[in-house]
């Protein structure tokens, strides 16, 4: 298959999994915070909350199928298959202004309806220290493993390479720059896979240390939904570092002339794959474990939490100076986001985008 | 242990702190040698001042339900430690209670019913 071929279907299916988890998006977030508003208990499941959400997919459809034509089927049809590149940023734009439509109305009605007032509004903690989870780095053994084994190739067929080695190629697999077998550019791909590793650990470790948000209306059930959450956005990070390292060593064995070169088109498929593959349950786990079904029996303690909105611009952006974390559970999304009032937080996102863009210039400049 | 803070209530939050502490440690949850999050990790978690932790901590210690362990960690105290200072100050409460509710014309029966309920109640 020609690669331009390919290029179009890896955005295609970016593309469609961003429409289905965006769609997805008010069934994956705690019923207690729809579109970024905080609602009471008593207002979960009620017309006020279920029918903005009704709008919302309505209009996801709409964006879904407004995007394929000049993202997708176009493209494909005149044979520009770059454009296509464009088709999960448009996905992105348009659902967040339809995000912002329907929690706009929300705040509305909430304000005009007074929803919070006279509700009883608490704040859980579990108190006992050590009783978090903890992150099993046994599940970024296949990962290590995988790169003793390039370490272990790439000695042994070191004495037989030429000279100079083929180290990056067009998205066509014709090689365009080159360097000395002896150079650090001939191992990049090898480093990066110990660099993943580092990173991915370092994230598990980080996460099973953020801090809680507990429902107040299941304390007890929210609790253990979020200790087994952390583990398995822990375990999901250690085994994406696995499936990024396989596109990694494709590559490196491409460089090394182990594999054909033709490979190295191939190659980002697997961590493409694994990329999406393991997002896939961890959004079925819902937010924060929002969706996952513990062994644990609660009855509703009619208790609603702390009515927050204010701390969350656009209810998607937490901002709050009195707190000194860093890393908080997102409010429409699954996963993490940073307190944008912490300069720390400036500074590791700062880093986490410079990290990258240093170690090309250094190897590839 | 779970524990619940509401920071629009009239109790202080730092006693709202306390009371479930001794609430833990009375039902069992809290046992002996448990150690409790760092003010700032606790702070953190229910959206408080870790000031306002170490307040309801410091109480909890000098109160003796809880002292620093060599880690500097705060743990549960070994429960049975009250001393005659600890029953005298507690007798004087509880007699307080008792004279107020005579006050306003609690039967001595009506009294004992309640502590009896709220005894068994507590301690299960």
């Amino acid at each position: 298959m020609a690669s331009p071929e390919i290029f179009l279907i890896d955005n295609a299916v970016i593309w469609l999994f961003i429409c289905a988890f965006e769609m997805a998006m008010p069934w994956l977030v705690p019923t207690t915070v729809q579109f970024g508003v905080r609602i009471p208990p008593d207002k979960i499941g009620s017309g006020d909350v279920t029918l903005p959400r009704r709008g919302y997919v309505s209009v996801q459809l709409v964006i879904t199928a407004a995007t394929f034509v000049p993202f997708i089927l176009l493209p494909y049809l005149w044979d520009m298959q770059v454009f296509s590149i464009a088709a999960p940023f448009a996905v992105l734009a348009l659902s967040f202004g339809n995000y912002l439509r329907v929690r706009n109305a929300l705040m509305e009605a909430k304000r005009k309806g007074n929803w919070y007032e006279g509700v009883r509004q608490e704040t859980f903690a579990e108190i006992e220290d050590g009783a978090g989870p903890r992150a099993n780095y046994m599940y970024a053994l296949p990962a290590l493993l995988l790169l003793i084994l390039t370490l272990v190739l790439g000695y042994t067929v070191y004495p037989s390479l030429p000279a100079v080695l083929a180290v990056h190629f067009s998205v066509s697999g014709v090689p365009n720059g080159y360097a000395p077998k002896s150079s650090i550019e001939s191992f990049f791909d090898a480093i990066m896979q110990a660099v993943t590793i580092t990173i991915m650990c370092v994230i598990a470790a980080a996460v099973v240390r953020t801090r809680n948000s507990i429902e107040s209306h299941i304390p007890r059930t929210s609790l253990v939904q979020q200790n087994m959450f952390k583990m398995l956005a822990a375990k999901t990070m250690l085994l994406m570092s696995f499936f990024i390292n396989i596109s990694l060593f494709m590559s490196q064995l491409a460089i090394w002339q182990i594999l054909p070169r033709s490979v190295s088109v191939l190659a980002a498929i697997p961590a493409v794959a694994g990329v999406f593959g393991l997002t896939i349950p961890l959004a079925r786990a819902g937010q924060y474990g929002s969706r996952m079904k513990p062994d644990t029996t609660e009855s509703q303690t009619g208790i609603a939490n702390l009515d927050d909105d204010a701390e969350w611009k656009v209810g998607a952006a937490y901002f709050n100076r009195k707190d000194s974390t860093i890393l908080v559970p997102k409010r429409f999304g699954v996963g993490w986001t940073f307190n944008f009032a912490n300069p720390l937080s400036w500074l590791i996102l700062g880093s986490l985008i410079a990290m990258p863009l240093i170690l090309l210039l250094i190897f590839r400049g | 242990m779970l524990i619940g803070i509401d920071i629009n209530s009239e109790r202080p939050i730092y006693l709202q702190i306390r009371d479930q502490v001794v609430s833990g440690i009375a039902s069992g949850e809290l046992v002996e040698g448990t150690a409790l999050l760092s003010a700032r990790k606790l702070g953190r978690e229910l959206g408080v001042n870790y000031h306002t932790v170490n307040k309801a901590y410091n109480l909890l210690a000098t109160e003796g339900f809880v002292a620093s362990d060599s880690k500097k960690r705060v743990v549960v105290k070994p429960h049975g430690n009250a001393n005659e200072g600890f029953i005298n100050a507690w007798k004087e409460t509880e007699s307080m209670r008792i004279r107020e509710g005579i006050a306003r014309g609690l039967s001595k029966k009506q009294i004992r019913r309640m502590f009896s309920s709220l005894l068994d109640e507590v301690s299960r």
